[in-house]
């Protein structure tokens, strides 16, 4: 499957699915948790490509299944033709060295006996990098802001601030040159203040080296700030796929819309259309579209003949407008377009 | 009956550590009618949960308070510990942040409520139940989950709880740090619903702290933006958010994009460097070394809050500009 | 994507490393030396250690024997013999001096076989759970469920009454407490996010356990070390004075059952009995004590707090 610009692309996943062996969960007893119910996307090279969605969607396990940390049920995942899941050894070795991580908590990332200098010279050696092993972790802590460099080699992490902390995760990983860095909400537990500097980090890096960006968060505001294309998640499936600019101006999928409603915004205080009943559990997945049970545009009866199908059917994820996706019976059938305003879900 | 609830008057906070004194709060003063709502915002380090700690007399034994902290008519600085006991919970009550993961994991939820009432209001356990029931539907939760355990609760609904529980002595102020820290939008959204009600049904005034800004947008009437200790900036919630005038106020501003704002396409500027040590405070003001604009008399001025209608701010610049 | 190194003189890993190790040595010491109850348990043991160690000088075999003993029967402390003397006349100083070096070399021995089987069990069944925690666990079990004294018996019976039997048979008994133990602490790490990202960045097993759940699991292996030195020295002495240790050696649990079997309590003869009792609770005290400065020092957060 070839990407946008005509080049092979930089990963692809193709109907993933992961699942977890499930106790009791919030009342059920036994079975299986869906985390990932068949996803399928694609990601340009040098694209920032964002998956967003609230708890509970999947988005952090499709992060760590990307990463191979966590091991599919099926369907494959391809970063120019390497599987993670399928490789061992000095092939897996190789394709960690491709694909890099930043995680959500910069202290619980960061191992409290390590030096800082420990801490990116690791994957150094791990792979065995070229160069003098000094000089290699002084670069790669000086790209990701932390200067000079050699005042923080004998650091712990428990002597550094939050945004700093991070920034010493994003140098282990950038010392390694990955194509791909996977980042799990890099900044939704530092400061208002600070996140403005870990973002702009990362997509320096990105324009410098043209490395590819997934960044998955629950945030919408970064994802408008940041990504060229974003993927809504909910419950296991991705809802709504395109654009970043175009999904969120002109969402399809009412789940979006609830979302965006709801993102608080700086600039003017807005009431709130709160979506009813339970968060999603992915324990407990709804029959027919999983979305059905908190769906405004349900309730609301504007779903009109496509009601017993929101009830019965799980919509694909089809294409609606150019490059823009989106799961959804009522907006498939060419239904309730949103308004270019967002004050209010349709 | 909107008297002055609460009155802060030249608070100045130090701590103690190995030997040197930083102030944590230098020079606060804040006044707070019933029913009010006000932010408290700023980045951590910034002495914002000192002032809370300070308000219900909760700072630690290393900690110089000087100044003045009125509740009602109770002067909390130096108070006996009897009279502060009354007034925590029943006049000021406290949601602490990450408070939903303060309950404990074997007990019902249900009776760590009754056990915080039964400890501050006299009277029977049937009636602390019948009272428990009652927040829990005002928190939005079905009553009988007060039988489950925490870790069958999400935690949003824990949150809800923690609230509920700062309501339970009917409190005329509450006090809430990082109330939606950790939490996703739609559960933020129904925190701070649930908030905005219970303002509204029983005048209860608030104190909102965090760093979010866009938090604050949602739920409070006037913010007050913290830096080093000091208030530099406050204003009515709707004037400082979409004009702020202080530089550092600017940036926190200017650090949420708005989504479907073109102008936020691109990444949020932050501020370079860090806010200083309490004890390592620059000389004049002490924003300057991280400020964009700063000019002559930052660096040796200590720019000094001054008011210009509804708003406070201590800026040489801004000052400036109303001259 | 080539990027000029920073300039000026950047350290070459090892280097760093070195002044890191170093560094970090020094100011345990320093920590240490800050700390009076480690510095005072410190001082204990080494007092303990150097008896051992001269023990030969201190209280020489000679005055040891059987046949020629210096003094008279169990006389109450005088100016010649400071704890008085045991039936057959022997000093009891110089019994309790010679019963340092059996005393305390059983409890390190007991204990350093307990702690190496405990804590490797331990990690493999923590690190790779699965069906090889099951098997190390129910073997652990097993060995927890075993009594204690009848096995001793055994053992002692089958490999004869020594120095080495008794050390195994301790350790044998005590290691399952710290597998248990030290599983708990390794299934907690392995959930880390620092562990998951090492795993993210290509480290393989024997890495990640020794950079990553090692030094984090070390001092719950150490506190737990200071306990079972404790409970292998009791226990040295329990079974000396039940009569299962070597009969031709003095330790302070051989010199409790002598004295108990001469009757010393209902004769009076305390300084036969105190001596012994009050050098093996000195023992315990300076390691524990000793263990709560190595606590602040092993964990780098508990520092400067």
């Amino acid at each position: 499957m070839e990407g946008k610009r005509g080049h092979a692309a930089a990963l692809e996943v193709r109907d993933l699915e992961v699942r977890f062996a499930s106790g009791r969960l919030f009342g059920r007893s036994g079975g299986e948790v869906r985390a990932v119910d068949g996803v399928s996307f694609h990601v340009d090279p040098g694209e920032v490509f964002c998956i967003a969605g609230e708890s509970g969607c999947g988005k952090t396990t499709l992060g760590r299944a990307l990463l191979g940390l966590v091991r599919p049920h099926s369907g494959e995942v391809s970063f120019s033709g390497l599987d993670p899941a399928r490789l061992g050894g000095q092939k897996l070795r190789e394709f960690r060295r491709q694909v890099q991580v930043v995680f959500q908590d910069p202290m619980g990332s960061l191992n409290p006996r390590q030096s800082v200098y420990e801490a990116v010279a690791e994957g150094v050696r791990i792979h065995g990098l070229e160069g003098d092993e000094g000089e290699i972790v002084a670069r790669a802590l000086a790209r990701a802001g932390l200067r000079p460099p050699e005042r923080f080699f004998l650091n712990y992490p428990h002597e550094l601030s939050g945004g700093q902390r991070q920034r010493v995760v994003i140098a282990a990983a950038i010392a390694l040159e990955p194509r791909v860095l996977v980042a799990d909400e890099p900044v939704s537990m530092l400061d208002a203040s600070v996140r403005g500097e870990i973002l702009d980090l990362l997509v320096r890096l990105k324009d410098e080296v043209g490395m590819t960006l997934v960044l998955i968060t629950h945030d919408l505001a970064f994802a408008w700030a940041l990504a060229d294309r974003v993927a809504v998640m909910y419950l296991g499936k991705i809802v709504e796929l395109g654009p970043a600019q175009t999904v969120l101006t002109e969402p399809l999928h009412p789940y979006t819309r609830s979302l965006l409603a709801v993102a608080p915004e700086v600039g003017r205080r807005r009431t709130h259309e709160v979506l009813t009943g339970e968060p999603p559990d992915p324990a407990n997945i709804p029959e027919g579209c999983r979305f059905h049970p908190r769906c405004p545009v349900l309730r609301s009866g504007e779903a009109g003949s496509q009601e017993p199908r929101c009830l019965a059917e799980n919509p694909a994820l089809e294409e609606l407008a150019s490059d823009h996706r989106a799961a959804c019976h009522v907006a498939a059938a060419g239904g309730v377009r949103s308004p270019k305003n967002l004050g209010g879900t349709v | 009956m909107n008297g002055t609830l609460l009155e802060v008057r030249d608070l100045h906070v130090l701590y103690e550590v190995r030997g040197t004194k930083g102030p944590a709060v230098d020079g606060v003063n804040l006044s707070l009618r019933a029913g009010d709502a006000l932010g408290l915002a700023g980045e951590s380090g910034c002495g914002k949960s000192t002032l809370a700690l300070a308000c219900l007399g909760l700072l630690p034994r290393n900690a110089t308070v000087e100044g003045s902290i009125r509740f009602q008519d109770t002067e909390v600085i130096g108070a006996k510990p009897g009279r502060l006991r009354t007034m925590r919970w029943a006049g000021i009550s406290m949601v602490f942040q990450g408070a939903m993961n303060a309950f404990n994991p074997v007990k019902r939820v249900g009776d760590q409520v009754v056990e915080a009432i039964l400890l501050h209001e006299d009277v029977s356990k049937r009636e602390a139940r019948t009272r428990m029931r009652e927040l829990f539907e005002h928190a939005g939760i079905a009553p009988r989950r007060a039988e489950d355990y925490p870790h069958e609760f999400s935690g949003g609904m824990r949150q809800r709880v923690m609230i509920a529980m700062a309501l339970a002595c009917n409190p005329p102020l509450i006090i809430a740090d990082e109330p939606t820290t950790a939490l996703d939008v739609m559960i933020q959204a129904q925190i701070l619903n649930l908030l905005a009600r219970l303002r509204e049904e029983r005048n209860i005034a608030l104190i909102v702290i965090t760093h979010d800004l866009s938090v604050l947008a949602q739920i409070a009437d006037r913010v007050a933006i913290m830096y080093a200790g000091r208030i530099v900036e406050e204003d009515s919630a709707s004037e400082l958010l979409k004009t702020p005038r202080h530089p550092y106020s600017k940036s926190l501003v200017g650090a949420f994009p708005v989504v479907g704002d073109p102008a936020s396409r691109g990444v949020p500027a932050g501020l370079p460097g860090d806010p200083p040590h309490p004890e390592a405070r620059p000389p004049g003001c002490a924003f300057h070394p991280r400020c964009p604009v700063a000019f002559e008399p930052c660096d040796t001025i200590d720019p000094v809050l001054e008011r210009q209608g509804q708003r406070l701010a201590a800026c040489h610049l801004v000052a400036r500009e109303e001259a | 994507m080539s990027v000029r190194a920073t300039s000026g003189a950047t350290r070459s890993g090892r280097a760093v490393r070195r002044a890191r190790r170093i560094e970090a040595l020094r100011s345990s010491a320093r920590l240490f030396a800050r700390n009076k109850m480690g510095v005072a348990g410190l001082v204990i043991l080494v007092v303990f250690v150097l008896m051992a160690v001269f023990a030969d000088v201190l209280a020489p075999e000679a005055r040891l024997s059987v046949t020629n003993a210096p003094g008279a029967p169990l006389q109450p402390p005088s100016a010649r013999f400071w704890l008085g003397t045991d039936e057959l006349g022997r000093s009891v100083l110089d019994l309790v001096i010679q019963g340092s070096q059996i005393s305390l070399l059983v409890g390190f021995l007991a204990t350093g076989i307990s702690m190496l089987i405990g804590a490797l069990v331990g990690i493999v069944a923590g690190y790779f759970g699965g069906w090889v925690d099951v098997i190390l666990m129910r073997f652990t079990d097993w060995f927890l469920v075993i009594p204690f004294l009848p096995l001793a018996i055994v053992l002692a019976a089958i490999l004869g009454r020594s120095l080495f039997v008794i050390a195994l048979v301790i350790g044998v008994a005590t290691w399952p407490g710290t597998a248990r133990v030290v599983r708990a602490q390794v299934l907690t790490l392995k959930e880390r996010p620092y562990v998951e990202r090492a795993r993210a960045l290509g480290a393989g097993h024997r890495q990640i356990v020794t950079r990553h759940i090692l030094p984090n699991v070390f001092p719950l292996i150490f506190a737990n070390t200071i306990l079972v030195v404790a409970v292998a020295i009791l226990t040295e002495t329990t079974l000396s004075f039940l009569g299962l240790g070597d009969p031709f050696s003095v330790s302070w649990g051989s010199i409790l059952e002598s004295a108990f079997a001469e009757g010393a309590i209902s004769l009076g003869a305390w300084w036969y009995l105190v001596p012994p009792g009050l050098c093996i609770v000195l023992v315990v005290l300076g390691f524990t004590m000793c263990g709560y400065a190595f606590d602040e020092i092993l964990d780098p957060r508990l520092r400067e707090r």
